[in-house]
C-alpha cells in the first residue's frame, strides 16, 4: 500500500509539472499562430505583434479556456460551501477489507486559485472480523487547497481533531486524537453558475482518534463525492 | 452491510478449513462443540448425559481463579467481546475468562488470531504443510494409501506436544497464562493473555473435531482416508496419490441434516473423551503420555485398504463429500507462502489518477489542431 502511495504522489507531481508546461506550451503556440489580435493593439509598423502586459493574462485565460471543452469552474474570490460523502472499503493498515462513509460539510474562502476552509465530518468505519462492529468518529478541522486547469482539478489538505464519538471494546466516547485528508486531484465540473460536482478518486483519510495506550487508526484510500455551492 | 464479507470472500476464495468458526458470515461451529463437550450449550452441541464435564470445568474456573485473572486492557477487552458474541456476559468474570480462553484456543488453528478478512494470511496459512494437522490433513508428503497412516501419526504427534506442553506449564509453578493474538476491531492484532490450560483445550478439540469433517470415516468411527486441502487448493491434486479432496460441504454444522447431526455428535464425544484423558495427565505430577495417546488411539483409529479404488471402502459419506470438493483457489492470491499477495490497488490507484490528465491532454492537443 505504501508503494500505491508513493505512485500516487509521483502521478500527481508528474500531472504538475505536466500542466504547467502544457500551459506554457499552448499559450506560446497559441499566440503566435491568432491572426485576429486586436489592431489596436498590435502596431501595424511593428515586426512582430506586441500585446500590452495589461491585457495578456485576460487574452491567455480567454485563449486557455477556448482550449478546454469544460465549462470553467473557476470563480473569483468569496465564499463557499461543500457536502460530500468519502467511501472506502479497505484499511490499509490492518490490511482487511472494511466499510467506511464519511458524510462532511466543509464551507471555505477562496482567493481565485487558492484559498482555506473549515469542515466537519462524521466518519463510520464497519469492521467485519467477528460480527459486524461500528465505529463512530467526528472530524473537525481545517485546510488549504489549490485549484488548477481552470479549476477542475483541486488539490487539497486537511487536518485536525478527531473525537471518538462511540464506545468501543477497549476505549470510550469522548477520547480525542488527529485526523488527516489529502485529496491530491479532486475533478470539478460546474453543473451550473452556483453548483459544482466534485469528485476525487482516491483520498488518503487517517484518522488516529485514540493516540495513547492502543493506539486507534484507520488508514484508507477513499472516493469523495461533493457538491459545492458557491454564491456567483 | 452483510454482502461486504461475502463479497470479500467470493473474490479472494477464503474457503472454509473445517467445522466453521463464528464470522458475519458462518456458524461458531467449533466454539459450539468445544463449549458443548462440558455441555455450556444446548443440544445438538451439548447433551446431558454421562460424559458430562462439569467437574473438570469447576476445576479450571477454580485454578483460573486462584492464578490470578489478567487486569490488562487488551485481556479485559478480549473477555468483553468474546462474553457479547457468545452471550456469557452474565457469568461471574473468571467463568468468562475460561470461555473466553477456551474459544480464543479453538479459533486459532483457523485464523491464528487475524482477521478472517486478512484473506492473504489464511490462505498462507492454511496451504503451508506444518499447518495441516492442527485441522487433521494431510501434508503434501503423505501420498497414496500409506499416507493415511503418516498423516494420522503426524496429527497425533501435534495432538501430543500440545498436551505435554500443557502438563509442563500446569506443574511448573509459573504463570498460567499464555500469549495468544486476538483482533480486535479497528485496532487491530493485539497479545492477549489467556488462561493456558483452557486455551489448549481449545487447540486440540479443533483438531479433534476437524478429524470429523476431514476424513471419511466407516461405519464403526474408523478412518478410511485422511482428506488433503494443500494440493486440492493450489491446482497439484491426484487423487489416487494426494487423497481425497477437502470438502467444503463436510464442514457446515448448521444444516440441520441427520449426517451433519451425527457428525457433530460424534465430534463432540470424541471432544469429551480428549478432554477427560487431558484433566486424568494434568493430575498426575509425572507425565504420562499413554493417557491421552490410547484416547487418540481410539479417535484416530485406522481402517487400512481404503482407496479411490474401492471408493474408500465403499464409504457412506463419500457422496456427500463429493457434493462441495474444494478446487484450486487462486484468485487475487499467490501460492508463495513467502510473499503476501496483494489485490491489484497499486495499478488500480495509478489508472485512476493518471485517466483525467490524459484525457485532458487529449482534449487540448485535439483543440490545438487547425480545422
Amino acid at each position: 500500500m505504501r508503494r500505491c502511495f508513493y505512485s500516487v504522489l509521483t502521478v500527481m507531481l508528474l500531472c504538475t509539472i505536466g500542466a504547467a508546461q502544457g500551459t506554457n506550451e499552448s499559450t506560446s503556440e497559441g499566440v503566435a499562430s491568432k491572426e485576429e489580435v486586436p489592431k489596436s493593439v498590435v502596431p501595424s509598423v511593428a515586426p512582430k505583434p506586441l500585446i500590452p502586459r495589461s491585457v495578456r493574462p485576460r487574452m491567455l485565460t480567454e485563449q486557455r479556456k477556448s482550449l478546454i471543452l469544460l465549462d470553467s469552474v473557476m470563480q473569483e474570490s468569496g465564499w463557499w460551501a461543500q457536502v460530500d460523502l468519502a467511501v472506502s472499503i479497505y484499511d490499509a493498515r490492518r490490511d482487511v477489507i472494511i466499510a467506511r462513509s464519511s458524510p462532511g460539510m466543509t464551507a471555505g474562502y477562496r482567493f481565485s486559485r487558492y484559498g482555506f476552509f473549515g469542515a466537519v465530518q462524521l466518519d463510520q468505519s464497519f469492521d467485519f472480523t467477528l460480527d459486524i462492529e461500528r465505529l463512530d468518529v467526528v472530524n473537525v478541522g481545517a485546510g488549504f487547497e489549490y485549484l488548477n486547469f481552470l479549476g477542475h482539478v483541486r488539490t487539497s489538505l486537511m487536518v485536525g481533531t478527531s473525537i471518538l464519538a462511540s464506545d468501543t471494546l477497549i476505549d470510550e466516547a469522548g477520547e480525542m486524537g488527529w485526523f488527516l485528508e489529502l485529496r491530491p486531484g479532486a475533478l470539478r465540473w460546474a453543473i451550473n453558475k452556483n453548483f459544482t460536482f466534485e469528485l476525487s478518486p482516491i483520498a488518503l483519510d487517517i484518522i488516529a482518534p485514540i493516540t495513547s495506550g492502543i493506539p486507534l487508526v484507520v488508514y484508507s484510500y477513499s472516493t469523495v463525492f461533493a457538491v459545492e455551492w458557491s454564491p456567483r | 452491510m452483510r454482502w461486504i464479507p461475502y463479497l470479500a470472500i467470493l473474490l479472494w476464495g477464503t474457503g472454509a478449513y473445517g467445522f466453521q468458526i463464528l464470522t458475519p458470515v458462518s456458524e461458531p461451529c467449533h466454539e459450539n462443540i468445544t463449549l458443548g463437550a462440558f455441555d455450556l450449550k444446548p443440544a445438538p452441541f451439548g447433551v446431558d448425559d454421562d460424559l458430562s464435564l462439569a467437574e473438570t470445568w469447576a476445576f479450571l474456573v477454580a485454578k483460573a481463579e486462584a492464578s490470578g485473572i489478567p487486569r490488562d486492557d487488551l485481556t479485559r477487552g478480549a473477555i468483553r467481546q468474546v462474553s457479547s458474541l457468545y452471550g456469557i456476559g452474565d457469568l461471574d468474570l473468571a467463568t468468562k475468562y475460561v470461555m473466553t480462553s477456551l474459544i480464543i484456543g479453538a479459533r486459532d488453528p483457523d485464523t491464528r488470531g487475524f482477521s478472517v478478512l486478512r484473506v492473504n494470511v489464511a490462505r498462507a496459512t492454511h496451504i503451508d504443510n506444518k499447518f495441516q494437522a492442527p485441522h487433521s490433513l494431510r501434508r503434501t508428503t503423505d501420498d497414496h494409501m500409506e499416507g493415511n497412516v503418516s498423516a494420522i501419526e503426524n496429527i497425533k504427534g501435534y495432538l501430543q506436544e500440545i498436551v505435554q506442553t500443557a502438563h509442563t506449564q500446569w506443574w511448573s509453578g509459573d504463570t498460567m497464562t499464555v500469549s495468544a493474538v486476538w483482533t480486535f476491531p479497528f485496532y487491530g492484532e493485539g497479545d492477549v493473555k489467556v488462561f493456558g490450560p483452557a486455551f489448549r483445550i481449545g487447540l486440540f478439540a479443533h483438531a479433534i473435531q476437524d478429524s470429523f469433517t476431514h476424513t471419511l470415516r466407516d461405519e464403526e468411527g474408523r478412518i478410511a482416508t485422511v482428506l488433503n486441502f494443500v494440493e486440492a487448493a493450489t491446482r497439484h491434486a491426484t487423487e489416487s496419490r494426494d487423497g481425497l479432496p477437502h470438502s467444503d460441504r463436510m464442514d457446515e454444522c448448521d444444516t440441520g441434516n441427520q449426517a451433519d447431526l451425527g457428525r457433530i455428535a460424534r465430534a463432540r464425544e470424541a471432544t469429551v473423551l480428549a478432554i477427560s484423558s487431558y484433566a486424568q495427565t494434568m493430575a498426575l505430577e509425572t507425565y504420562e503420555p499413554m493417557i491421552f495417546r490410547t484416547a487418540l488411539d481410539e479417535i484416530y483409529a485406522h481402517r487400512p485398504g481404503c482407496s479411490v479404488d474401492n471408493d474408500y471402502c465403499d464409504n457412506p459419506d463419500l457422496a456427500l463429500a463429493k457434493t462441495a470438493l474444494t478446487g484450486p483457489i487462486d484468485i487475487g492470491c499467490q501460492a508463495s507462502q513467502n510473499s503476501r499477495a496483494q489485490p491489484p490497488f497499486g495499478l488500480l490507484l495509478f489508472v485512476l489518477t493518471l485517466m483525467p490528465y490524459v484525457a485532458l491532454r487529449r482534449r487540448r492537443r485535439a483543440e490545438s489542431i487547425p480545422r
